[in-house]
């Protein structure tokens, strides 16, 4: 809706051949190459630019043209009292200005209507919708608190005291995650740590479902982990925070030593990235072009893992 | 012996460096590690060729042109991951370490053995034979005994 653009649309009307303003006389004398420029092809159908097109002009990003258009009314008119109110009028017939109906914008409900956000707190579980898992799944996951400490911001004025808690979350079945969670009352972390545990849940390979493919060496920051995949029935003979972890993923045979630094937050997160180098036989089978059998299961009989609730 | 470490040290920082081909000197053990890599899926290609490039078509090997042949291995990567992780020597010229069959059987099977760790699933073992260098399955398969070259995973 340019100066220009209206002085198109009056110039040029349905006529084949180019028109020329009168404005534009004395230019035309001063250069040839303007008429080059100004060689445009005839428009059929050009808009009137001055008008509001109800599909491609949002009327609730254009106020300030709008506003600009009463003013400019108020101006031709003259600062009369019975005209002020038809101003409103007067510039929406001519720019052709409409009042957007209820129905125009859609007004998206945040939640279907009659339902609210459904959440239940549990001792220290806070369980709500955005977690996307059913209720009945997070109360059959394994929660373990396994770091709780109290840290200190210094400031000028004195310490504020904070409490920090590292929680594992598993199903017991291959997903797990660790979550960590800060706040002024040691609870209240531990809460947020369960949620940032359930949000960060992940699925971990393991060989028949008890133990993993194979040996790892992995190191995280000053913790060394060396990781060796066990015969069934050997249980897990590692360090107390993996045992745990262990126990949340659903790991029942490991064998695990850690060299280096043995601080828990670390190893905590040591062996879940551990985990994540692992190599599937499928995948190597893949990349390498190789046909990979599983000896022990075609050639051995497969020996079958005792299911968790024969166990203990 | 040193070739060996010249060997794991070239492909292991090429695959590292995620480089799409490697060029390792011409020579017999050269060759025939490379088959190894080759048969095992680790290499998608053993070509011959100069120092420049590979060959675009066969150039035999004089004395002359000796000095400038190489052979190309073209690597090979899957989901943005190298196939080959890591290649190790196991004999040392300080300490070579000879096996008879038996003790192949049990490398090959997953147990440690002196100072050797068993093999991992997707690990191989290259060994030299005196019916050629071979990855251990195949040596334990021909019932065959003998040094421990490498490793490669």
């Amino acid at each position: 809706m340019s100066g220009f653009a209206l002085r198109l649309s009056r110039a040029l009307p349905a006529t084949a051949g180019v028109r020329f303003l009168a404005s534009t006389a004395v230019a035309m004398k001063k250069s040839t190459t303007f008429r080059s420029v100004l060689n445009v092809e005839p428009v059929h159908n050009v808009p009137d630019f001055s008008k509001f097109d109800p599909i491609y002009d949002d009327i609730t990003e254009n106020s300030s043209v709008i506003e600009l258009w009463k003013k400019q009314k108020a101006s031709e008119i003259g600062g009369d009292a019975t005209t002020a109110s038809n101003l409103d009028a007067l510039v929406r017939s001519e720019h052709n200005v409409f009042e957007t109906p209820d129905d125009f914008l859609i007004k998206y409900p945040k939640r279907p209507p009659g339902k609210e956000m459904q959440s239940a707190v549990e001792g220290e579980m806070f369980w709500s919708e955005e977690l996307l898992i059913p209720y009945e799944q997070f109360k059959k996951l394994s929660k373990k608190t396994l770091v709780v400490k109290r840290t200190v911001q210094m400031t000028r004025k004195g310490k504020i005291p904070s409490m920090y808690a590292l929680v594992v979350v598993g199903n017991g079945m291959g997903s797990a995650g660790y979550g960590e969670g800060k706040s002024a009352e040691a609870s209240k972390a531990v809460m947020i740590a369960t949620r940032q545990a359930i949000k960060h849940m992940q699925n971990f390979p393991r060989y028949d479902n008890r133990t993993i493919y194979h040996d790892i060496e992995h190191k995280f920051k000053a913790t060394k982990l060396q990781l060796w995949a066990r015969r069934p029935g050997f249980g897990c003979r590692v360090a107390p925070m993996i045992h745990e972890i262990c126990e949340c993923i659903g790991i029942q045979d490991l064998a695990g030593k850690i060299h280096g630094s043995r601080n828990p937050m670390n190893v905590i997160k040591a062996f879940f990235e551990a985990l994540t180098t692992q190599r599937i036989p499928s995948d190597l089978a893949k990349a390498r072009g190789l046909r990979l059998l599983d000896v022990n299961h075609i050639y051995y009989g497969g020996i079958k893992p005792t299911p968790l609730s024969a166990r203990k | 012996m040193v070739k060996i470490h010249d060997i794991c040290s070239r492909v292991q920082n090429g695959f590292r460096a995620r480089l799409g081909r490697i060029a390792l000197p011409e020579t017999k053990l050269n060759l025939s590690v490379a088959r190894v890599l080759y048969n095992q899926g680790f290499v998608s290609s053993v070509t011959r060729g100069t120092h420049l490039g590979p060959d675009e078509s066969y150039t035999p090997t004089t004395n002359l042109n000796v000095a400038e042949r190489r052979l190309w291995l073209s690597l090979k990567y899957y989901q943005d991951q190298p196939v080959l992780r890591g290649m190790r020597c196991v004999s040392k010229p300080s300490r070579k370490i000879n096996c008879n069959a038996n003790q192949l059987k049990i490398l090959a099977s997953g147990q440690p053995w002196g100072i050797v760790k068993g093999i991992i699933p997707g690990e191989i073992m290259i060994v030299s034979t005196t019916r050629g260098i071979l990855e251990i399955q195949d040596a334990v398969k021909l019932g065959l005994g003998g040094m421990l070259l490498a490793r490669a995973n």
